[in-house]
């Protein structure tokens, strides 16, 4: 077989004959090129040195390791307390409180950045002080009409929210928080989606709408679906996340997102409920 | 690849990759700067990269690692005593052979002595090597095959220094 030796190359031929990977061809090939190049065959095919590995040892791995998150007994409980306690606002509260407004499927889902705080648009509580089951929201500056009563449950619609979402917008995403999500991006990527590089903000646990819902340097909960549920979903999927143990920051955050949330709608309900006894 | 996995990777190549590291760049800081710069973009990639493949990504991360770390600070001049614990001191009469290929290596041209310190110690194929360097199978031979020489003719001119002494 005609090799192609040449001034670039031989010395790659070399290698391979001295370890013994040439043809006797091939060989004969490379001795004839050696020697019309005037050098010394013998010299060039001397025996080699190869290295010998030295001992050494990089005495930080422990460091270079990752860990694995573990979720403390206490999140769990904690998460598992506030996803009940949210299913039970979620189930209880807006029953008594909201009209049936329309089906569900009918509305867009509402997002939280489009929401103008100046238009005024707020629902009130107007409270039917003698019977307590009609007791409903009514519509600012408009009317006073009491809708239907309905035995059917009560879910609330993209206007009824409104307000909430309104209050929600401000919230600012705690320093703990934030430490947590840090730690999380750094440790378990498997979280980086949920979270908000920018401005580590809190967000919903979807991966097609956490980057629409980004408030620069603000932390909020975004409603998808119109649906107050919307947010007991969330939490179940953080607490989901917690049971399987995958994340710390999933289950604290969703435990401080739940009460934070949560006192925010308890705040604004009392508001709204002062202002319509001063009225 | 998952954290475990990672964590395995860490504990089987850690040190191989600091010995690599340190055998070019003779210098323990900036040694174990790329054994940490290379887990760490290892880890950033961790999801996407095949446990079986992860020593090369290693290796290929610390060798690009090492070119910048060579050329932006200019240091191969600023050679350390070795660092290995089964090195010879100064107090012997005539150097270990070993301890004058370590010295010689850091006199070799960079493609030359990345290429037979992954031949020689990490019993890396040739066309590995080309993987992991970015040179074809008969670049990293040649390479190969220079480097020895210069390390044999360095041998050979302690030899002749042993000999003439009296």
């Amino acid at each position: 077989m005609k090799t192609n030796i040449t001034t670039d190359n031989y010395e790659a031929y070399l290698l391979d004959y001295m370890e013994g990977n040439l043809s006797p061809d091939e060989a004969e090939q490379l001795k004839a090129f050696v020697a019309a190049q005037g050098l010394d065959w013998n010299e060039l095919t001397e025996e080699l040195p190869h290295l010998e590995a030295p001992v050494l040892a990089y005495e930080n791995k422990e460091g270079l390791k990752k860990k694995a998150a573990v979720v403390p007994l206490y999140v769990k409980i904690a998460s598992a307390a506030a996803a009940a306690g949210l299913l039970l606002t979620i189930g209880l509260w807006p029953e008594k409180t909201l009209p049936k407004v329309e089906p569900i499927a009918n509305l867009k889902p509402i997002e939280v950045s489009r929401i103008n705080t100046n238009e005024s648009i707020a629902l009130i509580p107007r409270r039917a002080t003698e019977n307590p089951t009609t007791t409903t929201w009514a519509k600012a500056n408009k009317t006073n009409s009491t809708p239907k009563a309905s035995n059917k449950k009560q879910v609330a619609s993209e206007r009824d929210v409104m307000p909430m979402l309104a209050e929600m917008q401000a919230i600012e995403a705690p320093s703990s928080i934030t430490s947590q999500l840090l730690l999380a991006q750094t440790t378990e990527p498997d979280y980086a989606p949920y979270i908000m590089p920018d401005s580590h903000a809190l967000a919903s646990y979807t991966d097609d709408d956490y980057e629409e819902s980004s408030l620069g340097g603000k932390g909020f909960l975004r409603i998808t679906d119109g649906k107050y549920e919307s947010l007991g979903s969330m939490i179940q999927e953080g607490l989901q996340l917690a049971k399987e143990e995958i994340n710390l920051a999933a289950a604290d955050l969703a435990v401080k997102t739940f009460y934070r949330v949560d006192d925010r709608i308890e705040e604004a309900k009392e508001r709204w409920e002062k202002r319509h006894e001063q009225e | 690849m998952d954290r475990s996995q990672f964590n395995q990777c860490v504990e089987q190549y850690a040190d191989r990759l600091f010995r690599f590291a340190f055998s070019s760049l003779r210098n323990r800081e900036q040694a174990e700067d790329v054994v940490q710069e290379s887990f760490a973009r290892v880890w950033e990639k961790v999801k996407t990269i095949d446990f079986a493949k992860a020593k090369s990504y290693l290796f290929t991360t610390a060798h690009h690692a090492m070119i910048d770390e060579v050329r932006h600070q200019q240091r191969f001049a600023n050679v350390e005593e070795p660092l290995m614990a089964n090195a010879k001191t100064t107090q012997n009469a005539y150097p270990d052979v070993n301890e004058v290929l370590q010295k010689a290596l850091t006199l070799l041209p960079e493609a030359q002595r990345t290429a037979v310190l992954l031949r020689d110690y990490e019993g890396y194929s040739y066309q590995e090597i080309g993987d992991i360097t970015g040179m074809s199978e008969a670049q990293v031979k040649v390479n190969i095959f220079r480097a020895r020489t210069a390390l044999k003719n360095r041998l050979k001119s302690i030899d002749n220094l042993i000999d003439i002494e009296p």
